[in-house]
């Protein structure tokens, strides 16, 4: 028997309307199931009812209006989403990303295609609309440390949000001699990276937008790296990149970083 | 309201330089970003730092907001965002989490921390027993049942089908009255997390 799941949540509120209604209820006729998961649902809907609201620290979000003042007094106003500055100044604004777009393409597509590079920060210069989800492992002859992944996430960022630019490239660890062990399988990578950071209920991977993955060592230690972008959501644009690393024997997690845009 | 009081205007009005209209935004919504996160998270000092994180990352992603989501919307994603982040933190630092040191007397740990979300008699249950439901649901339910926002809303928060937030919301219930120790004289199906997807 199919069981209306996604109707008894309307039904519990009252909020069906009524062919709706008359189906639920004809099927609770004859489901027990359903009935007693209706009677528990209501009891549920029943007891959150009586969970109060608790007063707010009173500082709540006090740092975010201090650091708003700061910049305030720092920056100058930022121009009107709606369009004060005159015609020639947003067509300006227009060209030069236009052109800043055409020399990323420049520098990029060279490298596309090349295999391994050189260091893990010459890597995908775009922006975050324009990066393509991962399809490939990068192999790297680098052993990270923590600030070494953390500049790779760090690299991501920028307000040009040119994503892995090449401004922090100096704290990445300068690539070794060796070999690297044999090449993992993209699949396999990312089954790694989704078994060591998936949450104890087991319901949910690493989130976001897996953007690279690149097969190296993290202190000694064969490992993946796993670069994701998250964004805010209801249409926004990515606004954190985020750094998984989990061992590559055993899918174990080494660490993790992040940084915001 | 003052049409100059919408929050889509406060937003305005902030990207055209106004601090004020930031801690008028921030004034507004504190007491419901803080309920959110406490209700998610389940613990009163992880609730204040999701928060002040949500008010910092309002603060820094408002030149993104682009206004074709409400605010609240908009701003209920961040918060939620903010709250998985310190929960995943907080799942893979678990020596952080000081549960008493032996080497340390007594009186150094300080009286301890009293919960002001379970200090309310008879309440306690449906709290305690929202920490037990998984983090899926728990999100869910609590922006169905707690903040009142409408199914829709809350696909848009949660980015995800709006059959989806109804089947978590009615397994959320379910789990919750179970976790509660409630029983109906109905035979109860077994507990299945993996039905939520749709």
């Amino acid at each position: 028997m199919s069981h209306p799941d996604e109707l008894l949540a309307a039904y519990v509120d009252g909020a069906l309307a009524e062919g709706e209604r008359a189906v639920v209820e004809r099927h609770l006729h004859s489901c027990e199931r359903c009935r007693g998961e209706v009677a528990l649902a209501r009891a549920a809907r029943e007891a959150l009812a009586s969970v109060p609201e608790i007063p707010a620290p009173s500082d709540l979000g006090a740092a975010a209006i201090a650091e708003a003042r700061r910049r305030a007094t720092h920056e100058p106003a930022p121009a009107s989403p709606s369009g004060q500055q005159p015609a020639w100044y947003r067509w300006a604004g227009a060209a030069a990303g236009i052109a800043a777009a055409l020399l990323v393409v420049a520098v990029v597509l060279p490298h596309v295609g090349s295999g391994p590079r050189d260091g893990p920060a010459a890597g995908a210069a775009a922006p975050s609309v324009a990066l393509p989800a991962a399809t490939s492992v990068e192999a790297q002859n680098i052993d990270y440390d923590l600030p070494g992944v953390e500049a790779l996430a760090t690299s991501y960022s920028g307000q040009d949000r040119a994503f892995g630019s090449n401004n922090q490239s100096s704290q990445i660890p300068a690539a070794a001699e060796a070999t690297p062990a044999q090449r993992i399988p993209f699949a396999a990578a990312v089954a790694c990276l989704d078994r060591a950071f998936t949450d104890p209920a087991g319901q949910r991977g690493p989130e976001g937008k897996l953007v690279r993955v690149i097969q190296a060592r993290f202190r000694g230690t064969p490992a993946i790296l796993g670069v994701y972008l998250m964004g805010p959501g209801a249409g926004q644009p990515a606004d954190i990149v985020r750094v998984l690393v989990a061992s590559s024997a055993d899918c174990s997690i080494l660490t993790s970083t992040q940084a915001t845009t | 309201m003052d049409p100059s009081e919408h929050d889509e205007e406060l937003v305005r009005r902030f990207l055209r330089g106004d601090t004020a209209a930031f801690e008028r935004l921030v004034e507004r919504h504190r007491q419901r970003v803080y309920n959110l996160c406490l209700r998610i998270l389940g613990d009163p000092e992880d609730a204040a730092d999701a928060a002040q994180d949500t008010f910092l990352s309002v603060l820094t992603k408002l030149r993104q907001f682009r206004g074709d989501a409400a605010f609240t919307t908009w701003m209920h994603r961040v918060t939620v965002n903010a709250c998985y982040d310190l929960s995943r933190k907080r799942r893979r630092q678990p020596m952080l989490r000081i549960t008493g040191d032996p080497d340390l007397p007594e009186a150094e740990l300080g009286p301890p921390v009293p919960d002001p979300s379970e200090e309310l008699a008879g309440t306690h249950d449906a709290v305690a027993a929202l920490k037990e439901i998984p983090e899926e649901f728990r999100v869910a339910l609590v922006l169905a049942d707690l903040h009142d926002m409408a199914y829709e809303q809350i696909a848009k928060v949660l980015d995800v089908p709006i059959g989806t937030v109804k089947s978590r919301v009615h397994r959320g219930r379910v789990a919750l009255a179970r976790a509660m120790g409630i029983r109906t004289r109905e035979p109860e199906a077994p507990f299945r997390a993996s039905e939520d997807r749709s």
